[in-house]
């Protein structure tokens, strides 16, 4: 199985009208949100179709488990269905998606384990078939100490490493949603990189 | 940092890579969507606030439109027939013919509230006959849909028809059975509930015989007059009614259910056997019973129906008709690949108080076990349906299939197990629904006590019903049931449970009387 990059598999509305060269890369996002207001199943399912895959990738990258990031996934989408009354539109639909999936993984990190041992006696086998996300980094290792480094940073420089290089967003997009300036989150980005570095470093020590 | 290092970082953050999403990610998200997808909610909209306003207030005001509309429902369509004035002639014929029309219309075709006359034949045909029309009050009424009929023999066809809807209430028994939010009369689902044997014989001899003083009248004259001397027989004999829904039903779960009524016997009780091809036969349970009352093993032990009664209802009302799956391993010790899910239908109350709800229409359930994931799987106490339908589901209605599953070896923990649609049309707006429900590997690995009570107690007695015959399971089966209603001491389900295991735990293994099926 190849891996393939996050913005292969997820062609936003935005991403995908820039290209195309069409006028109004929001329209077509905001058609879609009028129509599951009002309750159109189809619009939801054609909603799941364009975004899943963005939002399984980001949580890939954050957790670093395939298994775990589809479970994520699908969680999130939960929560979204939950909240999609409130969704007002004044963001892209992967921004808000993003969010809610980046606090569902932070929900995840932070809950007490109590799922269910797959290693009882009365458990299936379970085998991880999985491909391993190191193909493109130098190795496995060196993309696990990477992914560790970034959730060991603060959160709001988490938030604005992960949003921006695994979760595709535009600086102004995280600006929005962190209510700064784009000034600002560069300025995030800056600090981060030599906050990496340093993490980094020390683990090679 | 320099500008090299910095590059580096960037470069190895943004080409992270990530595999692609597992085959049927999207379907199993798909299948979560709710019904009401997006729906903005109704309380906060009276004030033209956004979804995110809500308040208490707002959910008042609705609660109270929603009291006011019943009312008035009850109002215009219940009491102008109290007050109605005596009826002329032509009007008596008139509604004669109709009767006869009714009780000649052909029977087979399961319920459909719009196929049947809205007003019963019955009232003009009490003057006909000489008969004061009486009402009849029906007081244990069973807690879900509870149908009435009057079962008319046609005396020169010598075929047995169910005239449309008998409504019993129709009259001064408008305040009772407003009283009474979940009982349901109407004829609409009698023709969907198969009437028992017993019960319907002594109802056609009798109405024969009350047919046969009346040899010289027309058939349609007929078969109104014994609508009527049914009705009327119906109506003095209140009481029995009483003790017969009373002393059936006051012990057994909600389900649709018809009376049968006659001319010479009390009012019987027909009680619908299957749903969706699973049995639901609340009587299941009383027979059960009634042998371990007399220290017996029970003749016929229909699992399924035993399911059914112990997994009862949603234990949170339902917004909408909702497929509730769930699976775990078995609470007692079986091959370490098998697994109990469970399937079950639920279906809102409408608050529609007197006449059955239909709540879905030309419904249609399929379940799919996947090859690649399953070896094998059996409907516990059942013929395997993996496909069935319904033409009509009424509210507040719970239907439950457990399902015991071996899966093979070597699974992935994503891998789809079963896949459950549930396709209806809804009777408001005559639109197309698709509920689909999915489970994963992961999901039937939870331990059985982490699940939902239903699904545990719906476990304990599909374990306890197949072992009655010679019981290897009582006592653990009675054990776990007491574990079960010493965290809920309310759950009466878990107590009468846990209280027939011992029972059944304490016969000789030698006194079967009977097979199980």
């Amino acid at each position: 199985m190849r891996p393939i990059d996050v913005a292969k598999v997820a062609p936003f509305p935005a991403a995908a009208a820039e290209n195309n060269g069409t006028a109004d890369p929001w329209q077509e996002e905001r058609r879609l949100i009028a129509a599951i207001h009002g309750g159109d199943r189809s619009a939801a399912e054609e909603m799941v179709d364009r975004t899943y895959a963005a939002v399984f990738a980001s949580l890939c990258r954050l957790c670093g488990d395939s298994d775990l990031a589809a479970d994520l996934t699908q969680e999130t989408y939960q929560k979204a269905w939950a909240a999609l009354p409130r969704f007002d539109g004044r963001s892209q639909l992967f921004t808000w998606l993003y969010r809610i999936a980046y606090t569902t993984f932070l929900n995840h990190i932070r809950r007490p384990r109590r799922t269910a041992s797959l290693d009882e006696d009365d458990a299936p086998e379970i085998r991880d078939e999985a491909p391993a996300a190191d193909d493109v980094v130098e190795s496995r290792e060196e993309a696990e100490r990477l992914r560790g480094a970034v959730l060991e940073l603060p959160d709001e420089l988490r938030f604005t490493v992960t949003a921006h290089f695994w979760g595709g967003l535009a600086v102004k997009e995280i600006a929005a949603i962190e209510k700064i300036t784009t000034v600002g989150i560069r300025k995030r980005l800056h600090k981060a990189f030599s906050m990496l570095e340093a993490i980094l470093d020390e683990a090679k020590q | 940092m320099n500008s090299n290092r910095k590059a580096d970082l960037q470069r190895k953050l943004a080409m992270t890579s990530v595999p692609k999403p597992p085959a049927g990610l999207a379907e199993r998200i798909k299948s979560q969507i709710p019904e009401e997808v997006g729906a903005r909610r109704g309380g906060a909209s009276l004030f033209g606030r956004s979804a995110g306003g809500r308040t208490t207030f707002g959910l008042g005001i609705a609660a109270s439109l929603i009291v006011l509309i019943s009312s008035a429902y009850v109002a215009t369509r219940l009491l102008p027939r109290s007050a109605e004035p005596s009826r002329s002639p032509a009007a008596i014929s008139a509604r004669s013919e109709k009767a006869a029309a009714a009780a000649n219309a052909p029977t087979s075709r399961r319920g459909d509230m719009a196929t049947l006359p809205a007003s019963t034949p019955s009232a003009a045909v009490d003057e006909a006959t000489g008969n004061a029309e009486a009402p009849v009050r029906v007081v244990a009424a069973p807690p879900r849909e509870t149908t009435v009929v009057a079962e008319v023999k046609d005396a020169q066809a010598g075929k047995t028809t169910q005239p449309a809807g008998l409504q019993v209430a129709d009259t001064a028994a408008a305040p009772a059975l407003a009283a009474m939010p979940t009982s349901h009369m109407t004829g609409a689902a009698v023709a969907a509930a198969p009437v028992a044997p017993a019960a319907a014989e002594p109802s056609r001899a009798a109405v024969a015989e009350s047919s046969s003083n009346s040899a010289a009248r027309t058939p349609a004259l007929l078969k109104a007059e014994a609508t009527a001397a049914a009705r009327t027989a119906a109506a003095e004999r209140s009481a029995a009614v009483d003790a017969v829904v009373g002393g059936v039903l006051g012990q057994t779960p909600a389900r649709p259910t018809a009376i049968t009524v006659s001319s010479s016997t009390p009012l019987s009780v027909a009680i619908p056997r299957k749903q969706f091809g699973i049995s639901v036969d609340p009587t299941a349970v009383e027979s059960i019973r009634e042998a371990l009352g007399r220290q017996e093993r029970p003749k016929q032990v229909d699992v399924a129906a035993l399911v059914n009664y112990f997994a009862g209802s949603a234990e949170e009302t339902p917004a909408g008709v909702t497929v509730n799956l769930e699976g775990s391993p078995a609470p007692v010790s079986l091959s370490n690949l098998t697994r109990l899910i469970r399937l079950s239908i639920d279906t809102p109350p409408t608050g529609s108080g007197i006449a059955p709800a239909a709540v879905a229409k030309d419904v249609h359930l399929s379940i799919v076990f996947e090859d690649g994931a399953v070896a094998s799987h059996r409907l516990i106490g059942g013929n395997d349906v993996s496909s069935s339908s319904e033409p009509v589901l009424f509210d507040n209605t719970s239907v439950t299939a457990l399902y015991e599953v071996q899966l093979r070896p070597g699974l992935r923990r994503h891998q789809s197990v079963a896949n459950v649609e549930l396709r209806y049309r809804d009777p408001r707006t005559g639109n197309q629904r698709k509920i689909r429900s999915a489970l994963r590997v992961s999901d039937v690995a939870r331990p059985w006590a982490d699940t939902s009570r239903r699904h545990r107690l719906a476990c304990l007695v599909a374990i306890w019903g197949e072992t009655l015959e010679n019981d290897t399971s009582g006592a653990e089966v009675a054990r776990r049931a007491e574990e079960l209603a010493r965290q809920e001491p309310r759950d009466s389900k878990a107590r009468e449970l846990a209280r027939l295991a011992t029972a059944s735990s304490r016969l000789q293994t030698s006194a079967p009387t009977g097979s199980g099926r």
